[in-house]
């Protein structure tokens, strides 16, 4: 009798917590669901895979008390002391940065050609009057500071790094590696990068939007900002938020487990006026005009958190990336017009650019659904800048997806003239 | 076109929160007709089946009708006329089989041998090998008159029976026959049912995905050659092992979720796995391992071959090595599987001849001997293909200028001690045994202690599910 009541005892607990939780939660995702197909119609296949995934994600997402389980998770995993997060999804190092991993990674043998292809990009850019430049943000690994106790298998892009340097100087591209100013006498390394984020802080941001300032004033013959209103140290309100960080990263693994850490935002003292555009990957545009405050920053990212676990405050800063955005300062006509071709790294850059740009047309290179052909766009635009901008992790083909032709003869010839 | 099956598994948030307890709840409200049941139980397959691949589900609908038409037919007629159409319904499940599991894996062996080049992209339906296997056995078993045929519903339960899709038990129709009229709808099933359940979900998401990350990654690093990366004998050992946990956790843990869930619905289904780490021959191994599939590979592919009447003395070698080709083909497309296959003839052959069941002078030597030989048919079962395999081999024995010691295998033993730990005890029988010995007496106040402590550890680890369930499917956005 024993070894069955035990087993009722805990069916019957069982029963009880499954029928509220199903209940409480059909009551939660239903009103979602019925918003998010309030507009939809099911009428082919993958619109029925579509709307499968959808309700997946929606009962996922709306799990009641989802974040207190994943909290309890992380807890686990902290009281097990583990260092590493989730089968080596990310791993935490001695002074508790998180890390992506990586066991084992292969050279990859085409950074020439990628190479090659910026090679191309900055020829096409020169005979269409542009100035063009490569940005290499800085990788968060980084030898002699990362402390990685017991060789964790930290993810280390150093040799892509320095190989792809390499090629861009042999064919003289324009080229910046973040990686040798980050971190300086100015901003520590603990300045430089979130323990929680992959990403790089907004000070090391805005520094890197000054130095890429200053190539566009001597490239360029120009003297944009020359009162230093915009990208001055001092035209930004500097404010330190404590522990209201808790990156990507650091919301995967469960405040617990990663820690909150501070988050120092700039604010700018002086707004423009902005008209932005944004391709949807249907095809369909997003139009808006505003202040910087309306289109580039939103305060309330920092300000008016009302979890940990909500988008991180680095969404403030132009709030998130797209695949195609362009952003016009409508106070400054006779401003240069940028193209930047770029990932997130450059969320804070492109908000910070903005006010001293007329234009900036903003491409997401590695975007998996781009919706047009670069090279025709590229061709019938006409741009004063040509900004291409990537993460060290980012180095791979999808993000080099150009003149892919072109590089692959110069590179043949230049290898027949070598025989 | 490459078609993406991503199905509602057994261990998601749709699944444990929504899909089961309003499949439970119209299961249990339709319990005065056992049609209605069919029913209700049917459309639950058909749902939890859309899910992955709605299109598919065309093909799973189609593939009933025509397994209960022919049913019908064989029924209907004596077994010499019926002979013929079991035939071909055998081989249309066959053909339907070999079309979307098996077809890229002969093309490129056509492509191989004749130098051209095939393009064959497509992903199987979800559960297709469990599939064939319930309707073969079904259409047979209704010739051979073990059973009648019966309702198109009850012929997508047997064959579609979401539980058993993924990683089985594979079914024989007979044994299940009288209880698909027929359920044994109980408080005491149910509860049974439901223990066993979350007890294999615990299996699957705390134990199998921990040891499936050590084994992964090892197999991955010894996939990259050695000029690029050298796995020291100490991680390759490491990662076999791992793998033997996570093969017995997840074909272990979804049994013991399939077997829970069918009892929640009415139905008592055989054992599919009892402690085959414990064999102390190979041999033995076999008659604690995947029991479901191999009973049916012995009924329908040995037996028809004189399996039958085979002896200690006397093996039917023909009926063996189908027997086992087949096994090894059906856990999927590949030359590795084919091997692995011939490997377990091989050494069950020589355990034949020595007749090491009844030699095998201590239990404690056949059970190395036995785990030796299980992790070394898993290496190839395993890898990727026969270099990697080759590769693996090597490392291990320290053939492949790699060393022993591994600072890796050092990280990822002291990470994951306490799993690895639970899993070498719980795949053994000494929590069994323990279990039997403490609560030996229905009266003893272990078992009055257990009353309690036993839901209180059970709800734990239901809510440690829910946080490996959580979590992983904790995307967050930027």
């Amino acid at each position: 009798m024993g070894y069955l009541a035990r087993k009722v005892l805990f069916t019957a607990l069982l029963l009880i917590v499954l029928v509220v939780l199903c209940m409480f939660n059909v009551m939660v995702f239903v009103p979602d669901l019925a918003a998010k197909f309030q507009y939809k119609v099911v009428a082919s296949l993958p619109d029925l895979r579509n709307a499968i995934e959808t309700v997946d994600a929606t009962i996922n997402e709306d799990f009641i008390g989802r974040m207190h389980f994943v909290e309890l998770f992380s807890r686990i995993q902290n009281a097990l002391g583990r260092k590493e997060f989730w089968d080596f999804l990310y791993v935490k190092d001695g002074d508790g940065y998180l890390h992506e991993t990586s066991f084992y990674k292969g050279g990859d043998d085409r950074m020439i050609e990628y190479a090659m292809r910026l090679k191309v990009l900055q020829n096409r850019s020169i005979a269409k009057g542009a100035k063009m430049i490569f940005v290499l943000a800085p990788s968060k690994y980084k030898s002699g500071y990362t402390n990685n106790v017991d060789n964790l298998p930290i993810a280390n892009p150093e040799a892509d790094i320095s190989q792809l340097m390499f090629y861009l100087n042999r064919f003289k591209v324009n080229s910046i590696d973040f990686n040798r100013v980050f971190p300086n006498d100015t901003l520590k390394y603990e300045q430089c990068f979130f323990k929680t984020e992959k990403y790089w802080t907004i000070p090391a941001a805005l520094m890197a939007s000054q130095q890429l300032l200053a190539w566009m004033n001597k490239s360029g013959h120009v003297d944009l900002d020359p009162d230093g209103l915009y990208l001055s140290n001092e035209a930004f309100d500097w404010i330190t938020y404590p522990g209201t960080m808790v990156g990507t990263m650091g919301q995967k693994t469960g405040v617990p487990y990663s820690g909150t850490e501070d988050f120092t935002a700039l604010w700018p003292a002086q707004t423009r006026v902005y008209e932005y555009l944004r391709y949807l990957e249907n095809g369909e545009r997003t139009v808006a005009k505003g202040t910087t405050y309306e289109i580039l920053l939103d305060r309330s990212y920092v300000e008016k958190r009302t979890s940990l676990y909500g988008e991180s405050p680095y969404a403030a800063y132009h709030k998130g990336q797209f695949a195609h955005e362009i952003i016009t300062n409508t106070e400054l006509p006779k401003g240069p017009n940028v193209l930047m071709i770029r990932d997130s790294y450059f969320n804070p850059v492109v908000a910070f650019l903005a006010p001293v740009c007329h234009t900036i047309d903003s491409i997401w290179s590695a975007n998996e659904e781009t919706i047009y052909n670069f090279e025709e766009y590229f061709h019938t635009h006409k741009y004063d800048y040509v900004i291409m901008e990537l993460d060290p992790y980012n180095i791979r083909d999808e993000a080099f997806d150009f003149y892919r032709k072109e590089a692959g003869t110069m590179l043949a010839s230049a290898d027949k003239e070598k025989e | 076109m490459a078609l993406r099956t991503r199905n509602m598994t057994m261990t998601t948030i749709p699944f444990f929160v929504v899909f089961l307890p309003v499949l439970l709840l119209l299961y249990y409200v339709f319990s005065f007709s056992s049609i209605a049941q069919s029913v209700v139980l049917f459309a639950g397959c058909i749902v939890f089946y859309a899910s992955g691949e709605p299109s598919y589900v065309i093909l799973m609908v189609f593939m009933v009708l025509i397994n209960a038409l022919f049913s019908y037919m064989i029924s209907s007629r004596d077994k010499a006329s019926g002979k013929p159409l079991v035939w071909i319904g055998c081989a249309i499940n066959l053909l339907v089989l070999i079309v979307y599991r098996y077809m890229g894996f002969l093309l490129q062996m056509l492509g191989a041998a004749t130098n051209i080049r095939f393009r064959y992209n497509v992903t199987p339906p979800f559960g297709i090998a469990v599939f064939t296997l319930h309707a073969i056995s079904y259409l047979i078993d209704v010739y051979n008159r073990k059973a009648e045929a019966t309702t198109p519903f009850n012929v997508g339960i047997f064959c579609c029976f979401f539980p058993f899709l993924s990683h089985g038990p594979v079914m024989r129709y007979h044994e299940m026959a009288s209880q698909m009229h027929k359920r044994h709808l109980d408080v005491r099933l149910l509860v049974m049912g439901i223990c066993r359940f979350v007890v294999g979900m615990g299996k699957v998401l705390i134990l199998a995905d921990c040891f499936e990350g050590i084994a992964d990654n090892v197999f991955s690093l010894s996939q990259v050659g050695i000029s690029e990366y050298t796995v020291p004998a100490a991680l390759a050992w490491l990662g076999i092992g791992a793998f033997l946990l996570q093969v017995y956790f997840q074909l272990g843990g979804f049994s013991d979720m399939a077997i829970g869930l069918a009892m929640t619905f009415g139905y008592v289904v055989p054992e599919n796995i009892i402690y085959p780490y414990s064999a102390i021959t190979v041999t033995d191994y076999w008659t604690r391992w995947e029991l479901g599939a191999q009973n049916w590979f012995n009924e329908y592919i040995k037996g028809p071959l004189g399996g039958d009447e085979e002896t200690t003395d006397n093996p039917n070698i023909v009926a063996q090595v189908a027997h086992w080709v087949c096994f090894g083909a059906w856990h999927g497309p590949g030359y590795t599987f084919l091997l692995w296959g011939a490997y377990h003839f091989i050494v069950l052959i020589v355990e034949q001849f020595f007749d090491l069941n009844k030699k095998m002078p201590f239990k404690w030597l056949g059970r190395i001997y036995t785990l030796f030989m299980v992790a070394m048919g898993f290496v190839v079962f395993r890898a990727t293909d026969i270099y990697q395999a080759s590769r693996y081999y090597m490392n291990l024995f320290g053939a492949n200028h790699n060393g022993f010691h591994s600072d890796l295998a050092i990280l990822l033993l002291k990470e994951n001690w306490h799993l690895i730990l639970v899993g070498i005890l719980f795949s053994t029988p000494i929590a069994r045994k323990f279990n039997e010995k403490m609560f030996k007496n229905p009266q003893g106040w272990q078992n009055a202690v257990a009353t309690i402590v036993y839901p209180v550890c059970m709800f734990l680890l239901l809510v440690l599910c829910f946080c490996y369930m959580v979590t992983r499917a904790y995307y967050p956005t930027v």
